[in-house]
């Protein structure tokens, strides 16, 4: 087991480091340097700037350099807020974003998990249809579509909350950014968890453990859960990517001060430094989120483990 | 079989419904500025921040929308199709190769990558096409690759080698057949997987640019008038949410129709 | 000695069972007293394995079920959970088919024994450990503590039925419903998992339901036998009387198919085994290895080793081997669908490169093949008439089309199909149509030698006897000459003029058909002759009991003579020196004791 983590873990390493040089490529390959703005300007000043930014190096040597920064936390300064460095902005723009993605996953996985065995163990009835309509309909809407349209009913029609980060304190401001990222995982949640438990419930070791005579409740619980989360195992890095990438959506649509908005603002603006040290970051993130999940799953099915 | 009939009356009136309208998608009029929906001037879903007619910016915007899903989809169709079937059919050494490569670019998580794509290069319909496709193509290898591996070693296969047949003969006659229910299904789920992703970007700027229109433009909009103009985010929004809704229907049947296990 | 004790343990009273597209059970009777055993015998389709779930209620939702279901005079049809559970593994319990399903994959074998302990408030934890501990022992695991421990997929296939077996008998319930428990497993397995029953029987005076197709199963372990038909109860009686006397066409060929009433059917003398011809196919010195990854390391497997085998013109030689045995891949080998084989085939004379690609077109056309599973071996895209067809626009290109399609059909009459069926697709064929379309596309080339790997393993008896006799049929017609490889001596006994015997990937005896039957000269020839229960000599159930065990891991083979672990006759020169294929009066044999021992029957 550890060896095979350890494996898992050498393995990532290339796929990291790929990341890093295709980012840095694709910037570097921009036709036109990043600082081709409609002004000439004066050739020592392009000099100076050049030297700054170590744009009059070689290209290996550039990005040995800027390699060896990102092992060490350092993306450089940013290309348009001159005064800081794309490390300072993302730490600064951080928390929040982290706290919305992890308050998003907890309610998309109860939620979804439970609607999911609910509509399962009461298959074909009512229960089952209404949630199953509901689950395919949230995997239809897309995040751009929920999160306006939430503002429109709650906010503007209703005035329960504060249609956006800036205009609301506390809790409230939290509640319609988490359920916008989060209800269409909870839909895709409640599908992978339907259908797996319904096929576990129809396989023959379920069939024998009701020979012998076991409650409902209890081949629930000992034999048919686990087998039952597996598939929504493997599913958690794509809902993982999911909740990220909506999460620059929803903080877009919200004005919430986190990643997200940084990174499109970066991507509006042009900034390479910080739109390359962001792209960096969010691939680390996912895949370093997903190695776990793929550790995770050695745990629970014996199969694998042995291999 | 109903959601295909709704894409293609969808499809349809998108190309057909601005010619019949008398408004333009790009015409504006500031003296016509965010008009609710009427009946009287043809404006059926009113006017924009700029007075351009709604529903005809709407049905601009599907069409741009479903353009995108197509072509991306047949890029990820012509790639992953054959990528897949020659790695599964020389299998061996080939295949390994050219399915780490698939297993590493699967790690990297694209939508990033095509959003620094947008930065870095001139934004265009074109590029979005590009990207868009170049994504989806990883799904399609890898599963055209697994039915390609799992249908080789059917003994029909097997006994097709043992009359004589060529092995080009029987990639044709035996395997390519076998594989057409996978791939139809499989593309079906690709198109809202598409569609998902240019509006994505569109939404955030980093798409279709302006005064072009897609849905996602459309949604960002009419986020932005809320409280002046519903309309203008309703009917973009709808129509996206219907699309999706019926590619996604669409795909869940057919996958269930492909599926031996639910034919007893 | 219960008959007078009044009411049976279990009563069964016109009960039907039925789906959307008819009736399966249809009004079956029968009756079973404490501590008896009855077997409920039938064909696939037959309704006998719904009629188990019926008893024990575990019948999908969509099945309409009535008559009634008597366990110790309470009526258990139609009743719910709850009440069933009252009666599940404390009064009566299941043994299901495939053991390798019918465990939880995901928890270990302790778990899933002392979960039924602790559900039905047996025991406690520690008592359900310790009970689950003994019943493993009983039921013959060698190794009781690790194998608590185990996942399903650590265990052999033996190892698994008979913890399926330990779960079912775990509550010491009155009744135990085994269905098909054998079928999934070797037939060296096989007996020893009957035998385990019987003696399970004989120590908890438990009830059996035996529920099965094969009447071989039968014979050890049922007083009774019932024989069912598309629901239908057809034959019933003592099971000595109705296996020696069968009174339905249907019985007899299910006896025949099982290994009984021989002489019923026997290999036509080939027509030119007088031992000059010229060999056919001659195969010599074939290996197949392949190299295995297991745990990170690389591990060469000998899954054929060193074997030489000729077949004549118009014969029939059979390969006979359990799983693992090698038979297959040496099949393959001789076709040349296996690169990594090393060795000669020549086929008249003519050598055949190891690769198909390579070997020129005439020769490959003699030498054809039919597959185990007969649906999976037709292009489910392809019609009949074009897969009957395709060897034809292969070979013989110029072919008008007109003569194509007569040539089909006319082979399609041959094999006993109608022409009718050339516009149908493979799943919409029953598995006997789907083989006979399987041999009419390998006959249609006209080959000398046609290769069947265990071609009628998947059908049911009767059909099987009559693709074994559509087989024999084209022998005679046109000189064909069989390589027929099997797990299963009865097909042996039905076609073969030679025998050759594998056990893991070495051939270990060669003989005539018929001098097997009489005097096998390799004591896992007669192991496997004694696993047909219906050809078992009386007194032999000792032997099968002393080869306990199952063949041993092929990546790690025994040393010296790769059957000693298993062996009865086992001296310490087979645990150190590999013995030799050696000539013996009727052939040969890799025995070091071949020459003194007498295993004849």
């Amino acid at each position: 087991m550890l060896r095979y983590a350890l494996m898992r873990l050498v393995g990532a390493i290339p796929t990291l480091f790929l990341v890093v040089l295709v980012a840095f490529l694709m910037v570097r390959a921009a036709p036109g340097g990043p600082f081709d703005t409609e002004r000439v300007l004066p050739p020592e000043v392009a000099a100076n700037i050049e030297r700054a930014y170590h744009l009059d190096e070689s290209l290996p040597q550039q990005f040995q350099r800027y390699l060896f920064g990102v092992m060490r936390g350092d993306f450089g300064p940013s290309f348009r807020y001159s005064d800081y460095t794309v490390a300072e902005l993302v730490r600064g723009a951080m928390p929040v974003s982290v706290r919305l993605g992890i308050l998003a996953m907890i309610l998309a996985l109860i939620v979804g998990v439970a609607a999911g065995l609910l509509a399962a163990l009461r298959r074909n009835t009512v229960t089952d249809r209404i949630v199953s309509a509901i689950a395919m309909t949230g995997v239809s809407i897309p995040v751009i579509v929920i999160g306006p349209l939430l503002v429109l009913f709650f906010a503007v029609q209703l005035g329960w909350l504060p249609a956006g980060w800036s205009g609301g304190r506390g809790a409230s401001r939290w509640v319609m950014p988490v359920i916008a990222l989060a209800l269409p995982q909870i839909a895709f949640i409640a599908r992978i968890t339907r259908s797996s438990m319904i096929e576990v419930l129809e396989s023959e070791f379920i069939r024998t453990a009701r020979a012998q005579g076991l409650a409902t409740a209890s081949i629930i619980r000992y034999h048919a859960m686990k087998p039952a989360m597996l598939p929504l195992l493997s599913y958690l890095g794509p809902a993982i990517v999911g909740i990220v990438t909506g999460a620059i959506v929803v903080e877009q649509i919200f004005g919430i001060p986190g990643l997200g908005r940084l990174f499109v603002q970066g991507a509006q603006n042009r900034d390479f430094t910080l739109v390359l040290g962001l792209v960096i970051l969010y691939a680390t993130l996912i895949i370093v989120l997903n190695l776990i999940v793929d550790l995770l799953y050695g745990v629970i099915d014996p199969r694998v483990r042995r291999t | 079989m109903t959601s295909a009939t709704i894409i293609a009356l969808i499809a349809v009136i998108s190309i057909v419904g601005p010619l019949l309208s008398p408004h333009s998608h790009t015409m504006t009029n500031l003296d016509a500025r965010l008009l609710a929906p009427s009946l009287s001037s043809w404006q059926l879903f009113g006017t924009d921040d700029l007075g351009r007619d709604v529903f005809v910016r709407t049905l601009a915007g599907t069409q741009v929308t479903l353009l995108v899903a197509f072509v991306a989809s047949a890029v990820s169709l012509i790639i992953g199709v054959s990528y897949g079937a020659i790695a599964g059919y020389f299998g061996g050494a080939v295949d390994a190769v050219m399915m780490r490569i698939v297993d590493v670019l699967y790690a990297l998580p694209y939508i990033f990558f095509v959003i620094l794509l947008m930065v870095v290069f001139e934004r265009s319909l074109l590029l979005v096409f590009v990207a868009i496709g170049a994504v989806n193509w990883l799904d399609m290898a890898r599963i055209v690759r697994g039915q390609t591996l799992s249908l080789k070693e059917r003994e029909f296969v097997q006994a097709a080698r043992l009359i004589g047949v060529s092995r080009r003969s029987i990639v044709l006659r035996h395997i390519t057949p076998n594989l057409l229910g996978t791939v139809i299904v499989y593309l079906t789920l690709t198109i809202p997987h598409a569609i998902l992703m240019e509006s994505f970007l569109s939404f955030l700027g980093l798409g279709v640019q302006e005064p072009d229109a897609s849905l996602g433009t459309l949604v960002n909009a009419g986020a932005n008038y809320l409280e002046q103009a519903p309309w203008m985010l309703l009917a973009p929004a709808i129509l996206l949410a219907i699309m999706l809704f019926c590619f996604n229907f669409l795909g869940d049947g057919l996958r269930d129709l492909a599926d031996p296990r639910k034919h007893k | 000695m219960t008959s007078s004790a009044g009411t049976p343990l279990l009563e069964v009273r016109e009960l039907c069972v039925s789906y959307e597209n008819g009736p399966v059970v249809d009004k079956l009777s029968f009756s079973l007293r404490a501590g008896e055993a009855l077997s409920l015998a039938g064909e696939s389709g037959s309704g006998k394995s719904q009629t188990a779930l019926a008893i024990m209620g575990l019948l999908p939702t969509n099945a309409k079920v009535s008559g009634q279901v008597l366990f110790d005079g309470h009526s258990l049809l139609g009743a719910g959970d709850v009440m069933l559970n009252e009666y599940r593994a404390r009064r009566m319990a299941m043994v299901f088919q495939d053991p390798m399903a019918a465990l939880n994959p995901y928890v270990t074998i302790g778990n899933q024994l002392s979960r039924i302990l602790l559900e039905h408030r047996l025991a406690d934890k520690a008592e359900a450990r310790r009970r689950s501990l003994a019943m493993l022992k009983r039921v013959g695991l060698p190794d009781a503590e690790r194998q608590y421990r185990a996942y399903p997929h650590e265990l052999s296939g033996g190892m698994r039925q008979r913890a399926l077996i330990a779960a079912a008998l775990i509550a010491e319930p009155r009744l135990l419903i085994a269905d098909e428990p054998t079928t999934a497993l070797d037939v060296t397995v096989q007996a020893q998992i009957l035998q385990l029953l019987a003696d399970l029987r004989r120590e908890t005076n438990v009830a059996l339901l035996l529920i099965t197709h094969d009447l071989g199963v039968v014979s050890t372990n049922c007083e009774r036998l019932m024989v069912i038909d598309k629901g239908q109860l057809i034959e019933q009686g003592a099971t000595p009387e109705v296996l020696a006397n069968p009174s339905q066409p249907r019985t007899a060929k299910m006896v025949i198919a099982a290994g009984g009433l021989t002489g019923a059917c026997s290999p036509l003398p080939a027509t030119s085994s007088d031992g000059k011809t010229k060999g056919l196919l001659e195969v010599k010195n074939l290996s197949v290895t392949y190299s295995e990854r297991t745990g990170g390391r690389r591990r060469r497997l000998h899954a054929v080793h060193d074997i030489s085998l000729s077949v004549r013109p118009g014969e029939t030689v059979a390969i006979v081997g359990e799983s693992g045995s090698g038979k297959s891949s040496l099949a393959r080998a001789v076709v040349g669908l296996l690169p990594e084989a090393a060795g000669s085939v020549s086929l008249s004379g003519e050598t055949m490169q190891r690769l198909v690609g390579s070997r020129t077109k005439s020769v490959r056309r003699k030498v054809q093949m039919v597959f185990q599973d007969p649906v999976a071996s037709l292009d489910p895209a392809m019609p009949v008439g074009g897969i009957v067809a395709e060897p034809l626009l292969v070979h013989e290109p110029s072919m008008s089309r007109a003569a194509r399609t007569r040539e089909v059909t006319d082979m399609l009459l041959r094999v006993g199909l109608t022409p009718e069926l050339m516009t149908r697709y493979a799943h919409e064929l029953s598995g006997g149509q789907a083989q006979r379309v399987a041999i009419a596309r390998a006959l249609i080339l006209k080959p000398a030698l046609l290769i069947c790997d265990e071609a009628v393993a998947a059908l049911d008896s009767a059909v099987r006897l009559e693709v074994l006799g559509l087989l024999q049929a084209e022998q005679q017609r046109s000189n064909l000459a069989l390589l027929v490889i099997t797990h299963d001596l009865s097909v042996v006994q039905q076609l073969s003029h030679r025998v050759l015997i594998m056990y893991m990937g070495r051939l270990i005896e060669m003989t005539a058909g018929h001098d097997l039957f009489r005097r096998p000269r390799h004591p896992y020839s007669r192991l496997l002759l004694d696993s047909i229960p219906l050809a078992r000599k009386s007194g032999t159930a000792e032997l099968v009991a002393a080869a306990a065990g199952e063949p041993a891991s092929i990546l790690v083979p025994p040393t010296g003579c790769v059957f000693h672990p298993r062996c009865a006759h086992r001296v310490d020169r087979c645990r150190e020196e590999r013995p030799e294929l050696l000539a013996t009066e009727t052939g040969a044999a890799a025995c070091h004791r071949a020459a003194e021992l007498d295993l004849s029957s």
